[in-house]
């Protein structure tokens, strides 16, 4: 291989960078006028409530990648977004730089909020299509004082020279360019706030695979020139294997596997795991015979009593079906929420 | 497998579209052959031309859109400038296609069952009538067959009713239903989720198998195909750049064009280096370059490359289309 190698990331047992703890998110949906008038004669109408994330502990350090999977509805876009502080958790507290955001005055506030970026899936829906690409770049940092209005446009050409963007184009409408192109529209707006941390919500699921190399490489540059942290949220286990230091496994709102990339693919322990990745595509020159776990995600709005996996897991015991698991330290950094791991009573 | 009949004969296929904007040549000379029982994987990414090269099979190519050129065979039977009546009566008997999303192909306001035996009584005029009962029994077993549980209550479900996968499951049963000899599957598993993409792979490889339908996967993800098709062509702005045996393709490309799609996908062993990416991006079709459409992307690019190169066989009897094909990297 000729290409270089990146310096491993500072794994360090310096203070979190963020940490969630105990954090929760319920969507609930209250019962509609009609609803509500068939209650008083009886109906007995509930309120839907989904609980896209449930009691989540993570620590995110500084200088490392994570990378969050699990399938669609699982709530990793939902645990994006809390920690972006986009949408504020039902329970459970975020702390940014050591120190709760409940607690946090004003000026720590706007910290948060700027240390702390997304980058979206689709950049067509996420960029304002009625704006130049020097407006969609620009306005944050002028309107939060980190640039003067008379350097925005120095700022935003250099941005656009960072993210493999020709400057020649900051007066042009996001329209105008390729999907790749936008993604980098996007990146360079994240960047704009000289974040600490970025979390990147699918950002290369709608390219195309030689795009999609292009993004990715540009995130590691990007990285090693700015000193980031990502949380990268994605259902590619091929894509977060490339970028991420540590792996985060969700299922229907729940943890329930964290370990070193290098643990995740070489000793995973959870079954949910351990399927994700007999499933995951590979290149290969021979027929594959493929052997699913059987079934679906189930709906968030009923999930089964005890462990979540339960009816699609090919080990599930009588327990599994009314304990729910906690998540247990297997070694240092190797934690793993399955009753199979719990010593025979 | 020589000895098999061959299913699809495609030769020099031309799809050209006729906008304002100028002729926009989708399909380009595209040479294709499926064996019966043989899964033949199409690869490319967006506007390369895979999906168009599908519709043609199908005549469903619109205006501005027309066939310009080339042959389509299915079973020594000449497709382009076929009647109509005729292409209706091939397309979801003997030839039939899945989409990538089978919201939009799936009537949401008729039952599954109404749209199933639509389409078997569609189709059942030359073999005589079927009666009600009947096609509702093949509908119920054809729901089974793609794995979907308790078929008879589906059977009366509405799309919506359904999850995504559920949903391509019906697609793929509503194409199976007439028992085709020839099934095309663009992009159907794209929209899914990896375990619920390998239930349908599954399911397909054993259709497959079991049937000796011939079957066109197109898909812009090389990995999913590896593991499914016995050939695998890739396309790269309306030609066919490469095709070949799965293991010949994969294992040692000769266009560099295949090269680079491999390079580029992003897995464990790549972690902690770049990747090697393909510089600039797919060429608009409206202004293709001259010669090679693939030379400003080409780190192998040389002056003969600004004339077109021809089909030639390549190594391990593949057909490539380079002046420099790669030679096998020693292992």
């Amino acid at each position: 291989m000729d290409t270089p190698v990146l310096e491993p990331a500072s794994v360090s047992t310096t203070a979190p960078l963020l940490q969630l703890r105990g954090v929760s998110k319920r969507f609930v949906q209250d019962i509609d006028l009609a609803g509500r008038i068939a209650n008083l004669l009886g109906a007995g109408h509930r309120a839907s409530v989904v609980q896209a994330v449930a009691g989540v502990d993570l620590e995110i350090r500084p200088g490392e990648v994570i990378g969050v999977v699990g399938e669609s509805g699982c709530g990793k876009s939902t645990l994006g977004r809390v920690i972006a502080g986009i949408t504020p958790p039902t329970e459970g507290s975020v702390s940014f730089l050591g120190k709760p955001v409940d607690a946090m005055d004003a000026a720590e506030r706007r910290a948060w909020g700027l240390g702390v970026q997304m980058i979206f899936q689709n950049p067509m829906a996420s960029l304002n299509p009625r704006m130049r690409v020097m407006d969609i770049v620009g306005e944050a940092p002028v309107v939060h004082g980190l640039v003067k209005p008379s350097q925005e446009a120095e700022y935003v050409e250099g941005l656009m020279r960072q993210v493999g963007l020709d400057p020649g184009y900051a007066q042009r409408y996001p329209h105008q360019f390729s999907g790749g192109q936008r993604q980098r529209i996007g990146i360079a707006r994240a960047l704009a706030l000289k974040p600490r941390l970025i979390v990147c919500d699918e950002a290369v699921a709608a390219l195309d695979v030689s795009i999609q190399a292009q993004v990715l490489n540009l995130f590691l540059a990007l990285r090693r020139e700015f000193e980031l942290t990502y949380l990268f949220i994605s259902h590619n286990l091929g894509v977060v294997g490339h970028v991420s230091d540590r792996v985060v496994i969700m299922y229907l709102g729940r943890i329930v596997e964290v370990a070193t990339t290098e643990t995740i693919f070489s000793a995973p322990n959870h079954p949910y795991t351990q399927a994700l990745l007999a499933e995951l595509p590979r290149l290969d020159t021979t027929r594959r015979a493929y052997l699913p776990i059987q079934g679906e995600l189930p709906s968030p709005l009923a999930p089964p009593p005890g462990c979540a996996f339960h009816p699609r897991c090919p080990h599930a015991m009588p327990r599994c079906r009314v304990e729910a698991p906690v998540l247990r330290t297997l070694q240092t950094g190797h934690t793993s929420a399955c009753h199979l791991n719990d010593p025979a009573p | 497998m020589s000895s098999t009949a061959t299913v699809l004969d495609v030769q020099g296929l031309q799809t050209h579209f006729f906008t304002h904007g100028g002729v926009v040549k989708a399909v380009d000379g595209v040479d294709l052959r499926i064996e019966a029982g043989e899964v033949l994987g199409l690869v490319g990414e967006s506007g390369s031309g895979k999906s168009i090269t599908g519709f043609s099979i199908l005549g469903l190519i619109d205006p501005p859109g027309r066939i310009v050129g080339g042959h389509i065979r299915y079973l020594d039977e000449e497709l382009v400038g076929a009647p109509e009546r005729r292409l209706q009566a091939l397309r979801g008997k003997e030839i039939a296609m899945i989409f990538q999303d089978p919201m939009m192909t799936l009537n949401p306001v008729l039952r599954v069952d109404t749209q199933m035996v639509e389409a078997i009584h569609a189709h059942a005029k030359v073999g005589g009538k079927v009666s009600a009962q009947a096609a509702r029994a093949r509908a119920r077993d054809a729901l089974a067959m793609v794995g979907i549980p308790s078929p008879g209550e589906r059977l009366k479900a509405y799309p919506h009713q359904l999850s995504g996968g559920m949903r391509q499951r019906v697609a793929i049963a509503i194409a199976l239903l007439n028992r085709p000899k020839l099934l095309i599957a663009d992009e159907p598993t794209t929209a899914l989720d990896v375990t619920i993409q390998a239930q349908i792979l599954y399911e397909v490889q054993k259709l497959c198998r079991e049937t000796g339908t011939a079957m066109m996967w197109i898909t812009h993800d090389l990995a999913v195909v590896s593991g499914l098709a016995d050939r695998i062509a890739v396309m790269y702005a309306g030609r066919i750049v490469e095709s070949g045996a799965t293991a010949d393709v994969i294992g040692h490309p000769s266009h560099p064009y295949t090269r680079g799609l491999i390079d580029s996908i992003p897995t464990r062993a790549t972690h902690g280096t770049l990747l090697r990416q393909i510089p600039g991006m797919t060429p608009s079709l409206l202004n293709l370059p001259q010669g090679c459409a693939f030379r400003p992307r080409c780190g192998h690019a040389s002056d003969a490359c600004l004339a077109v190169p021809q089909a030639e066989p390549g190594p391990a009897g593949k057909t490539v289309r380079c002046w420099n094909m790669l030679t096998p990297e020693p292992a």
